[in-house]
């Protein structure tokens, strides 16, 4: 499939601070993509180059090959033209209008056909489940409820591009996850591409087609939620999705994919086989693993292959898994088993490093 | 159960009638009573002659020819400068704080001068400008041939309504600029990308949303414009404009006397006042926008590419108009032997100030009357304010909101004759402090909003823990409290001192021979001596100035904001 929205060598910078440094990336159209990364790290300022509320210092970006930003031909297509709608953190519903008014204002704009627009207003209520309370006054509705009237207003005129900068930061828990299937349920239902911006790594994986991770404004890696996990391209990725424990050592052996890392320390020495994720000249490397991709023998059994021996320090059932940090001569390792064993703390142990998953940096 | 419960009940009641409380009634109580007793003093002025009920004060204004041109002309004036203000100021607001124009500090101070500078200094020097024959703009162009019939008549209505306009438009500016700041960016953006444009963008969002602060703006101009006396006076009277205002001092002040049908006039001009607070408030209905504010990223502000230096030029043109072409105008004026339309080095002098200042008594006492009467009073508001921004309850708090806004909807001449009423068979009535109660009464919400407005944001746990580690309320006020609140004190006492001592339209009631304050010898020297009423002015304008640099410099702007 041809790209739907295109952005290419976007950059943007406010005085000192490099906001967006060269970054380009395409969408497909009718999928959801996510920008992720933690706060500063240029994804809202992306998203509002790519709605018009902000002018890129350089790049171009378009919609269906049709141009509405290049900073070299001067084209500047404003906010209110690009024809897209946006669900803002805050909510931002207007107080001084009612829900039907909000939800109606953008087909009053577009001069949407009047006889129509009370039932495509409804319709989008009811797609948000809030049917009946259009007369309300929008400032008496929960938060919860305003962030409904927010997407209504934002799919009711059908817009090429829906734009969600951090929607549901502001809900609680309970509320969040709610919101997110709703949200899911619907931009699937109308088939409309979204981009979507968010700090919140569950909420990306959980929604997003695919995810952009950005990182001092520029990208990081660009892949589905799974890839991000299981094959980080970047320690920055690798540390930021998910929990990781992470070791220094020395790259001893290289293979193509693969190598062997030399973890140091003052009385001992374990060499430990994992991927290679890129081709390093640095002897230094640093060893990635996640507490799932472990498994632990309980007792100390010296010397076996890529195995770290340590003591239990504290140990928590969870029910579907267990969760352990285990103190090692190299490291604090966490451990997360689905094993029955009981471990008590202070018991040895022997931690054994999946190989075909554990990664060096 | 139902014996100790009682206990508890009366053990409660014993324990809040703590001192801060008792303070906090009492001095609530005697404002009110400063307030309503006037009031009924006016009512009763207005009903009564020879304590008998009588409505001969308003049978007799019936039968005055010009009563419906008095009318019609207060409520044009107030209407038309409630609109002119409204445009100008909520302009200028939106301008500073929602647009990318250059030099938006430099705006934001030049745009607040005009109203401590007063409309009477700006109507004067406005008119030195336009009074025909002897006009510097007038004469200047009817000099070099533009027809004379096309020259503004500077005593006409229409003049009255813009400069009353120009002078007023600050206090719209600081409504609309507070509330426009305040407001979430996000409410515009969201409404941009939904396909609204910049105009539909600021008509249906940015003035909707701020539309009740706004209103209240509108409604004091208004309320203000019906009570004042200074466009009225400088220009109105001398064109034959007469309003509400300049009739009831008029009935007041000219021989024969009659304080029967001035009551009656001020009665109908609360009654246009508070028909103007009755429209606003069907209008507000129960709107009072609270808006969720996300963490926030610092929106950017609207862009007018082109129109940057548009925008800038016209506000420019307002400093101009408002600021720099009546000072520079008064400062020509002030030295000149005598004014005769042009200045002209041939009568350049300086003795205009010297007079002023030593040589004519009246200037001079006049001076020092309003440095004394505008310390004392903005000292005594600060007290006040601070007893009364101690109390944190609801019913404290509703009455208080109650009580500062009594006097605003008083219209400020009628005010005057109320307190004149009330004080006349006191041996106050021949002394100044008749003049300093006007002053603390008309002005009190300023201090008491600032002072509470600052009082809000400290913690109350801040002094309960000086309480519990065993400090008196008066020495956990003292010792904890004040300090904190010193910021708020001092930007009270300056913005009360720069109110009260430019306050024209009551004090024209109250003063005596030897109690006189400057803007009352501007009145006094209006038809005698250009140059010195220029010169008097100056010095006025300059001690204001000095002391907003003194507040600009001690305060952040916001401080002004919260205050109205």
């Amino acid at each position: 499939m041809s790209a739907f929205l295109k952005v290419e060598n976007l950059s943007k910078r406010y005085g000192d601070h490099q906001a967006i440094d060269n970054i380009s990336f395409e969408i497909e159209e009718k999928k959801l993509f996510v920008l992720l990364g933690p706060s500063g790290c240029g994804k809202t300022t992306t998203l509002r180059c790519i709605g018009g509320l902000e002018k890129p210092d350089t790049g171009i970006i378009s919609i269906r090959d049709e141009t509405i930003s290049n900073n070299e031909e001067q084209i500047f297509v404003a906010a209110e033209k690009r024809g897209m709608g946006m669900v803002a953190q805050s909510y931002a519903i207007w107080p001084h209008m009612s829900v039907f008014e909000n939800i109606a204002f953008p087909l009053r704009m577009s001069k949407f056909d009047k006889n129509l627009l009370a039932s495509r207003v409804e319709e989008a209520l009811d797609m948000v489940q809030l049917k009946g309370l259009g007369t309300r006054n929008a400032t008496d509705l929960s938060g919860g409820q305003q962030q409904r009237v927010a997407l209504a207003r934002a799919i009711v005129g059908r817009p090429k591009l829906l734009l969600f900068d951090e929607p549901l930061s502001n809900l609680d828990a309970k509320l969040r996850e709610q919101m997110r299937y709703l949200l899911k349920e619907i931009q699937t239902e109308i088939g409309i591409t979204a981009v979507y911006v968010t700090h919140d790594q569950s909420e990306a994986m959980g929604l997003g087609d695919e995810l952009i991770v950005m990182n001092n404004g520029r990208i990081e890696q660009s892949d589905q939620a799974k890839s991000l996990y299981n094959n980080p391209k970047t320690k920055f990725v690798g540390e930021f999705i998910g929990t990781a424990n992470m070791i220094e050592g020395r790259i001893t052996q290289k293979e193509s994919n693969s190598c062997k890392i030399t973890l140091n320390n003052k009385n001992s020495e374990q060499i430990i086989k994992a991927r290679l994720s890129r081709n390093t000249d640095s002897e230094q490397g640093m060893l990635l693993f996640r507490p799932e991709w472990i498994s632990i023998q309980k007792g100390k059994k010296d010397n076996q292959e890529n195995s770290i021996d340590g003591v239990v320090r504290t140990y928590q059932y969870l029910g579907d898994r267990s969760e352990l940090i285990i103190e090692t001569e190299f490291a604090d390792i966490k451990a997360s088993v689905t094993d029955d064993e009981d471990y008590i703390v202070g018991d040895k142990v022997t931690i054994k490093i999946n190989e075909n998953k554990a990664i060096v940096f | 159960m139902t014996l100790s419960t009682q206990n508890t009940n009366i053990n409660s009641i014993i324990r809040n009638i703590s001192i801060e409380r008792s303070l906090f009634w009492i001095t609530a109580a005697l404002m009110l009573v400063a307030i309503l007793y006037p009031a009924s003093m006016a009512i009763k002025a207005a009903f009564f002659e020879n304590d008998i009920f009588t409505l001969a004060g308003f049978e007799r204004i019936l039968q005055l020819d010009t009563i419906a041109s008095d009318i019609w002309n207060t409520l044009i004036f107030s209407a038309g400068s409630m609109f002119g203000a409204t445009i100008i100021g909520v302009s200028l607001a939106w301008v500073n704080a929602r647009t990318d124009v250059p030099g938006v500090k430099a705006i934001e101070v030049f745009c607040v001068i005009p109203f401590f500078m007063s409309a009477f200094v700006g109507a004067i020097a406005w008119r030195l400008l336009f009074v025909p024959n002897a006009g510097m703009i007038s004469m200047f162009l009817t000099k070099h041939g533009f027809p004379e019939f096309l020259l503004p008549d500077i005593y006409s209505l229409g003049s009255m309504i813009f400069i009353q306009s120009v002078f007023y438009s600050p206090f719209m500016y600081l409504y609309a600029v507070a509330s426009f700041r305040q407001m979430d960016p996000t409410l515009e953006e969201i409404a941009r990308i939904h396909g609204a444009g910049n105009w539909n963008t600021l008509r249906k969002i940015t003035l909707s949303v701020n539309g009740p602060a706004l209103l209240s703006g509108m409604i004091l101009v208004f309320v203000m414009s019906v009570g004042t006396l200074e466009v009225p006076m400088a220009l109105g009277s001398a064109g034959g404009n007469y309003v509400l205002s300049t009739r009831i001092w008029a009935l007041m002040n000219n021989m024969p006397q009659d304080v029967t049908a001035a009551s009656a006039l001020g009665m109908i001009a609360i009654l246009i006042a508070a028909i103007g607070i009755i429209i606003q408030r069907k209008l507000l209905g129960n709107r009072k926008f609270t808006t969720v504010t996300g963490k926030g990223y610092k929106s950017k502000k609207i862009s007018l590419g082109r129109w940057k230096w548009i925008v800038f030029a016209l506000a420019i043109t307002y400093i101009i108009f408002a600021v720099i072409m009546p000072i520079v105008t008064l400062i020509l004026v002030a030295l000149q032997k005598f004014w005769t339309g042009s200045f002209s080095m041939q009568f350049f002098t300086w003795a205009n100030f010297n007079t002023v200042l030593f040589e004519y008594d009246v200037t001079a006492r006049a001076i020092k009357n309003s440095l004394f009467a505008c310390s004392v009073a903005a000292t005594i508001s600060v007290i006040f304010a601070l007893i009364l921004s101690q109390i944190r309850s609801r019913n404290a708090e509703a009455f208080m909101g109650l009580l500062v806004l009594l006097p605003i909807v008083i219209p400020g001449a009628v005010f005057g004759m109320m307190v004149l009423f009330a004080f006349v068979k006191t041996p106050i009535y021949n002394t100044i402090f008749i003049i300093i109660f006007a002053y603390v009464i008309a002005y009190f919400y300023l201090a008491y909003r600032t002072i509470y407005s600052v009082r809000l944001s400290i913690h109350p746990e801040l002094e309960q823990s000086a309480r519990i580690h065993g400090a008196s309320w008066f020495q956990s006020t003292r010792r904890i409290l004040t300090p904190l609140l010193k910021p708020g004190i001092v930007s009270a006492w300056l913005m009360s001192f720069i109110l009260f001592i430019r306050e024209f339209s009551s004090v024209m009631f109250l003063y005596r021979h030897g109690t006189e304050v400057m803007p009352v010898v501007f009145f006094m020297l209006m038809e005698r001596h250009s140059a010195r009423l220029a010169a008097f002015m100056v010095i006025q304008t300059a001690i204001l100035l000095l002391i907003m640099i003194v507040y600009q410099r001690f305060t952040s702007k916001n401080a002004t904001g919260a205050a109205f």
